[in-house]
């Protein structure tokens, strides 16, 4: 090593420095290799959940502004001959909500949606027991609308209304839209600008609350007077939180209707 | 040394050191992306490419980081030094990919612009657990941005040695920032303490390091600087030298290097014209000492670089009292010849 010295733009390494370099060269590719196997191994675990992405689907249904823009499809009966329906929110493509875009629908072609039945193309997202279709085509997407004659079928799909009174439930507030399927992961704070995000233009809050046995349960967010209250809980989206109001199932979703000024509060973990 | 611009002297070793970095990087994403796809085949291809490139990019930064002290403890690790800009370019390449897959990911396609969402999305500014981590990761990717850009001695050259030096010191504030993106993001998602220890490690790694090329350095300052005698630092017998190498001393403003070449011994300034790499750690080599970084040479006689090249640094006269060299701690000015000893 004594007179070793080695000159870049000499294209011959000294016979030490060679060995050390050659030595340095397996390390590094150990340690790359190696890290990228170690850390891709711990990954928390990504959920199940799925969006369909480039397969289009295309369903009929009922459609519902209330609590939140949805088609309520017809699924068959249960054992003792009641219809079974599943409540499925609308999203628009992107990070955005579907109340503008039906909104424009139902101004441009002079009709109201409500309680009629739609035939849509679309794009599914679905986790854990619950599902959202994505209007993929924007204002395309809506393909038939037709109004509902037979009083029995009006009846028949109603929502099923169920007040469970005043409530306080601990959770993280998520973007519908990542969470059951857009994003893996969709939830927490590197998860945070995406689903303000989304929130903000018009994607459905949802609570998700783990119980004590490791259960999530999921409730949509209105405010105390059923209106959507997205830009009042950006500060706490993807944070801690506790929300407190009138809990309400309707059909196959739960409900928290929530004072935005009194009925959210951070908690600690 | 080159005279005139190129984008890339290239040479057979700066060939085999960007062909490592490529292996490098190939071989981190063949890794995680793999595996990760057979253990999380859920997980979402953007954000695992957002993943695989972070943390890609953040080992690379380590990488970039240990050279520096690991050149200065041993010789030996000189070659990785000498493209070490290559390297810092490609980390930056890698981070970039990640930062801008990051911003479309979770900025693009709402209702507000990419760039405005990212300061206003989280804006939990004066909380620790909830800071806005993203926030972060721009403003490191932005400094790296310059320090590539700058990265060329076109720029080197233009911006002035002492400006551009400090520019590029800014990767200690680049990798602050990136540990603080890390810690207050990612490491909030993940229950595995993994990742906490690989950065422990990679920080400990990086800091241990600087601190034993730093106390190498002082250790020798310190040694040194209580040798003075009447206004010159004696700097010790001409018996003490190796051939073609020298000896280092501190004047209290910078470090002088005093080379035995032959019979003949001269002194010029520590520093390097090109980057401030040390002189004194370089060899004299077919009469021009020999920078170690990356091969700057300078006249023992007047600092000057050989023709057609232009870079001039310091001289500092000797005198020979008995067999003690002893050197005037008053610079010369660049390029001008300074009092040599002749045995």
């Amino acid at each position: 090593m004594k007179n070793e010295f080695y000159i870049g733009y000499i294209n011959k390494l000294p016979k030490q420095t060679a060995k050390t370099i050659k030595k340095s060269i397996f390390v590094l590719i150990f340690v790359f290799v190696a890290s990228g196997v170690v850390i891709a191994l711990h990954h928390q675990k990504v959920s199940n959940s799925k969006f369909e992405l480039g397969q289009l689907s295309t369903i009929e249904g009922y459609y519902f502004n209330e609590p939140v823009p949805m088609i309520k499809l017809l699924e068959g009966k249960d054992i003792h001959g009641n219809h079974i329906f599943k409540s499925i929110p609308l999203v628009n493509y992107a990070k955005f909500g579907v109340e503008e875009l039906v909104g424009i629908y139902e101004e441009e072609n002079k009709i109201s949606l409500q309680g009629k039945k739609v035939k849509i193309v679309g794009t599914y997202l679905y986790d854990d027991g619950k599902a959202l279709f994505e209007l993929t085509k924007r204002a395309e997407s809506i393909l038939e609308v037709s109004s509902l004659n037979d009083p029995a079928i009006k009846e028949m799909i109603q929502p099923k209304i169920e007040k469970l009174g005043v409530n306080s439930i601990k959770g993280e507030i998520v973007d519908s839209k990542c969470y059951f399927g857009a994003m893996r992961p969709g939830f927490g704070k590197t998860h945070r600008a995406c689903a303000v995000r989304c929130i903000s233009g018009g994607i459905p809050p949802v609570l998700a609350a783990t119980n004590y046995s490791g259960e999530v349960n999921y409730f949509l967010i209105r405010g105390s007077e059923k209106e959507a209250i997205n830009k009042e809980v950006l500060p706490y989206v993807a944070e801690p939180v506790r929300l407190t109001g009138e809990l309400v199932k309707i059909d196959d979703w739960m409900v928290i209707y929530v004072n935005p000024k009194s009925g959210i509060e951070r908690v600690k973990n | 040394m080159s005279h005139q611009y190129k984008a890339i002297h290239w040479n057979p070793q700066k060939k085999a050191y960007d062909l490592l970095i490529v292996l490098l990087i190939i071989s981190y994403l063949l890794a995680f992306v793999g595996v990760s796809a057979i253990i999380h085949p859920n997980l979402d291809p953007v954000n695992l490419l957002i993943r695989a490139f972070g943390s890609l990019s953040l080992l690379l930064l380590h990488l970039v980081l240990i050279i520096g002290p690991l050149c200065r403890l041993s010789a030996r690790f000189l070659p990785m030094l000498y493209n070490r800009r290559h390297l810092g370019v490609s980390t930056f390449l890698i981070a970039a990919f990640h930062g801008i897959l990051s911003l479309i990911q979770f900025h693009a396609y709402g209702d507000s612009n990419m760039l405005i969402s990212l300061f206003t999305a989280n804006t939990q500014y004066t909380s620790l657990a909830q800071f806005p981590f993203q926030v972060l990761g721009f403003f490191a990717l932005i400094i790296l941005f310059f320090m590539a850009a700058t990265s060329h001695d076109f720029w080197l050259k233009n911006l002035g040695q002492n400006f551009w030096k400090r520019l590029h010191m800014l990767i200690y504030l680049v990798y602050i920032l990136v540990i603080m993106h890390v810690m207050l993001g990612v490491i909030q998602l993940e229950s595995s303490p993994l990742l906490v220890i690989f950065l422990c490690i990679g920080f400990s790694l990086v800091i241990g390091l600087h601190l034993l090329a730093g106390w190498k350095e002082v250790k020798l300052d310190r040694q040194l600087q209580e040798l003075k005698d009447d206004g010159y630092l004696l700097v010790g017998s001409i018996n003490s030298w190796e051939e073609g190498k020298a000896r280092i001393v501190n004047n209290g403003k910078q470090r002088i290097a005093i080379f035995k070449n032959g019979n003949e011994f001269s002194a010029i300034s520590n520093r390097c014209a090109h980057q401030g790499g040390p002189l004194g750690e370089g060899q004299v080599i077919d009469g021009l000492i020999t920078c170690p970084w990356h091969g700057y040479q300078y006249r023992t006689d007047d600092g000057c670089s050989p023709p057609p090249f232009t870079e001039k640094v310091s001289t500092f006269n000797l005198q020979l009292l008995g067999d003690k060299i002893l050197v005037d701690p008053i610079p010369n000015q660049p390029g001008t010849k300074g009092e040599q000893v002749k045995l």
